[in-house]
């Protein structure tokens, strides 16, 4: 068979000897004047001595080979296997993944990458409706066959949407068939009308860029509502009378919530608290009961208890309509006469209450001087090693604010260091203990040198006294 | 060529900063179709790039997240033929793709097929003072090559040293730190049409777009075609496409050669459409449905309807059997394919050692196309699809893509250029200095 045309036969002779354009001969030119050519894989490392033989040129004649669709298909879709050829079956259109005039990306009928779409239709598509025609062909029914390669020819060619194609008899003879089956291999695809260009216009394209800018994209995507919002409550909120209005259902919806009787507190119940500073409390509610719990402000009234100097702890707990009010008193622990009067201080120095007269508590010790409140814990532990003398004890005063005084009855004073006090007076005990030394005529017991404790005889004493150096030395001052 | 080169130069610190915002689009500026990738750069060895090759030549470091194709229009031969309709068929291409992919992208790498591509390989040789290569070594011995001379009106698209040789070693790729007396390096300069190019950057730039990086489809093509045992032993790639067919050889991992024929799949459509009496639009259905370059007794019986609607009853019910149709389309590959045999001919492709050659581009799916390029080019003659990279939709996985799969790739890891290199010192213009000098004087 040689059906080609004469032209085809005849004009493949030989190769040319010279390249045909003037490019490939300035190429030629230059290959052989810079070294190229074979010059340049020399250099590459591959001798001459390795050179191949060129390839013998086959003699280009036109053979009837037998054509194997299969292969090309495989190259399109290697999914489905090489398959048979069957010669009667009409010729299939083998997808070819580039129609040119296919290959017009339009964006208004298939947006995103429609062709891509498109082909992957094509290729998938045909293949599984291969296979249903391959599935049908299993059954012997050449009708059938041929009812699903028409199916599959038509979901191709509705593609392309230009392509009516007519859906053949439900029962057809076999000679129809055949007539058919022949019209369908003659049948060529009507063209469509030139389509509209698809190109957007520049306006367009730079408004797309515009819009796929993350600034304008989060621009119009937060900032435009949010913008829109603000000015329309702005807008809306403008009215001085709507502003109030508002208010006013805000404060009246508020004040329904806080008077349910869930919420209201009618008893105040105070524990561990005296009278005076139950009376305290009580007098210094700053609502009237009963009241909303909302209205009571635990922390403030926690803090306006604390402010009395007789309390040491409060706890506030609204329990059961109900205002619990657990009171610590502190507990006096030693008196402090001042010029304006006699306070109690508890044991850190703090001020409990001010008492009228020293017999009111005459469990307490005494102390004096200014500043003597600050130093009570040193002064409760001079008192307690003082234990033995505690009969003759008046109290302790404060000396400059730095030390103590421990004033004894008999108008007699225990000078106490400034540190070290405590052992000081533990030191008078002992030597009280001993020698009996707060027996004895003195004014003043100097215990501030811990080196050299210093007595001030009394005047009976020190006349006493002169009168045995008299005796001893015989001489008179 | 000085402009140019600093624009190369320019173009590569733009992939950089294309790189830091992680979105680059990709190009293919082709005769029969223009389509256009969004990748998006945040793979895991995006940061660590200088520490060389990352796993799978830096394909990872990228994932495909817009694609979009659209017919061209205005391109001829692989060049832009008329400005306007490829500025229009570039701003659909883009803007598809930027709507798949849902972000704006503002760099664009470039590639086309036409514009005359010519061949150089260039030697220099310098003295090594020091002993141990250094970068400005490698610097020098690039500058010394000397340009041969390719005429005005050229300007150099890929300028790639091929092979370092230091004294009697030769094949290194990387020839940094050894020790010799003398280096000396191959080096391929591949020049096109200067005017080709501004038309291109014109186009793109009057898409708002800035351009990163331009490559020759030729040259991507095979990047993305050939396998990688391919590429280290010697092939060639023809991309087959609609106004052009690119060749291009590599060995060694490099491209020694591309040249271009000016004849493609819009030429055999041209054939049929003369053949038949037919509008391109058909022909280039029929084309693609019904076309074959061997024709068997079968194709005598299977009758193909040309139809047309000029409403004259005979001529639209004309049927042709497909083995005219095949008479038709067969010439004109086989020219295409004698035209490419005499380019590989030309460059001494058969004084390689492997004589591989891979067929990619829409063209090359004829069926029977590699049996009839077997008898012409030689037999070890393949089919080639290009890789399979991360996130490229499935319809745009075929040969008709390898030139953008391709450009991909090199934008994820260009080969090293001339103009990658440091300038050397001593060609630092002396003026520049002396401006210097003076500003420091006037103002110091």
């Amino acid at each position: 068979m040689q059906p080609m045309t004469p032209e085809g036969g005849a004009r493949r002779p030989v190769l040319r000897a010279e390249p045909r354009h003037a490019a490939a001969q300035i190429t030629l030119k230059a290959a052989e004047t810079a070294g190229h050519g074979a010059g340049l894989w020399q250099k590459l490392g591959l001798g001459a001595g390795t050179r191949p033989e060129p390839v013998p040129r086959a003699e280009p004649v036109v053979r009837a080979v037998p054509v194997l669709r299969a292969e090309s298909f495989v190259q399109v879709a290697p999914d489905v296997g090489p398959e048979p050829v069957v010669q009667h079956e009409p010729r299939r259109a083998v997808p070819q993944p580039e129609p040119v005039w296919h290959w017009d990306a339009d964006g208004a009928d298939a947006p995103g990458f429609s062709v891509a779409e498109d082909a992957e239709r094509w290729i998938f598509g045909e293949t599984a409706d291969h296979a249903a025609a391959d599935a049908a062909k299993v059954d012997f029914d050449p009708d059938q066959t041929e009812a699903a390669l028409f199916e599959r020819f038509g979901a191709i060619m509705s593609d392309f949407d230009a392509v009516s194609v007519a859906r053949p008899d439900p029962a057809p003879t076999p000679p129809a068939a055949a007539a058919r089956r022949r019209w369908f291999a003659r049948r060529a695809p009507a063209v469509r009308a030139v389509r509209r260009d698809p190109a957007p216009s520049r306006l367009a394209y730079r408004l797309h860029r515009l819009w796929l800018t993350p600034a304008v994209r989060g621009l119009a995507h937060v900032g435009l509502p949010v913008l829109a919002v603000v000015a329309a409550l702005a807008l809306w909120l403008g009215d001085e009378g709507r502003r109030a209005a508002i208010v006013a259902q805000y404060e009246t919806l508020r004040d329904d919530f806080q008077n349910r009787p869930e919420f209201r507190v009618s008893l105040l119940r105070i524990e561990g608290a005296s009278a005076p500073v139950d009376a305290a409390i009580r007098s210094m509610m700053p609502v009237k009961l009963p009241a909303s719990s909302f209205a009571l402000d635990l922390d403030g009234l926690r803090d306006m208890i604390l402010r009395l100097d007789a309390v040491a702890g409060v706890d506030l707990v609204i329990r059961a309509g109900q205002l619990e009010v657990a009171v610590t008193e502190r507990v006096p622990a030693v008196l402090w006469r001042r010029a304006a009067g006699i306070e109690m201080l508890d044991a850190t120095g703090h001020r409990v209450a001010t008492l009228v007269a020293r017999e009111g508590r005459a469990d307490l010790p005494l102390i004096a001087g200014a500043g003597a409140d600050r130093a009570v814990p040193e002064a409760l532990a001079l008192l307690a090693a003082a234990e033995p003398m505690l009969a003759r004890t008046r109290g302790l005063v404060r000396v400059g604010e730095r030390r103590w005084d421990m004033v004894l009855d008999r108008g007699q004073r225990i000078l106490l260091p400034e540190t070290g006090a405590v052992a000081a007076l533990q030191r008078v005990v002992a030597l009280d203990r001993a020698e009996e030394i707060l027996a004895r005529d003195f004014t003043h017991l100097d215990m501030r040198n811990e080196d050299r404790p210093t007595l001030r005889l009394g005047a009976a004493a020190l006349e006493q006294y002169r009168q045995i150096k008299i005796r001893e030395t015989r001489v008179v001052q | 060529m000085t402009d140019f080169y600093q624009s190369q130069r320019a173009m590569r610190a733009m992939r950089q900063a294309a790189m830091q915002r992680g979105v680059v689009a990709i190009l293919d500026v082709g005769t029969s179709k223009i389509g256009c990738l969004v990748l998006r750069f945040d793979g895991p060895e995006r940061l660590c790039e200088a520490d060389g090759v990352g796993p799978m030549a830096g394909q990872s470091a990228f994932r495909v997240i817009g694609a979009a194709t659209t017919r061209a229009r205005g391109v001829r031969f692989g060049e832009v033929d008329a400005m306007a309709e490829t500025e229009r068929a570039i701003r659909t291409a883009v803007q598809a793709a930027q709507k798949m992919a849902n972000v704006r992208v503002d760099h664009v790498i470039a590639c086309f097929a036409g514009a005359g591509p010519r061949s150089y390989g260039l030697a220099g040789e310098i003295e090594l003072a020091g002993g141990q290569v250094s970068e400005q070594d490698v610097a020098r011995v690039l500058a010394a090559c000397d340009l041969p001379d390719f005429g005005p009106g050229r300007e150099v698209l890929h300028a790639q040293p091929v092979n370092f040789a230091l004294d009697h070693r030769t094949g290194l790729g990387d020839p940094r730190g050894h020790v010799g007396n003398r280096l000396a390096v191959d080096m391929h300069l591949l020049t096109v049409d200067a005017a080709a190019v501004q038309n291109l950057i014109y186009c793109i730039n009057r898409c708002d777009l800035e351009l990163a990086g331009i490559a020759s489809s030729a040259y991507v093509a095979g990047i993305a075609s050939l396998v990688e045992d391919e590429q280290e032993l010697g092939a060639a790639c023809i991309d087959m496409g609609g106004g052009a067919t690119g060749v291009s050889i590599f060995i060694k991992k490099h491209m020694i050669f591309a040249d271009a024929v000016r004849m493609g799949g819009d030429h055999v459509s041209a054939d049929i459409s003369k053949g038949l009496q037919v509008p391109m639009a058909v022909a280039e259905r029929i084309k693609t449905i019904h076309g074959g370059v061997h024709a068997t007794g079968m194709d005598d019986r299977e009758m193909i309807e040309i139809g047309g609607d000029s409403g004259d009853w005979e001529k639209d019910r004309r049927r042709i059997s497909r083995t005219e149709l095949i008479g038709i389309m067969r010439p004109r590959v086989e020219e295409i394919l004698e035209d490419v045999r005499a380019l590989l001919d030309a460059a001494g492709f058969d004084h390689l050692p492997s004589q591989q050659i891979v067929l990619t581009g829409g063209a090359s799916q004829i069926p029977g196309l590699d049996m009839l390029a077997a008898r012409i080019l030689g037999q070890n003659v393949r089919l080639g699809r290009p890789l399979r990279v991360q996130g490229l939709p499935q319809a745009a996985t075929g040969p008709a893509f390898a030139s953008a799969v391709g450009l991909a790739l090199f934008a994820a890891h260009p080969q090293d250029e001339w103009w990658d290199f440091e300038v050397p010192a001593e060609r630092y213009p002396a003026r520049s200095l002396k401006r210097a000098m003076r500003w420091f004087k006037d103002n110091w």
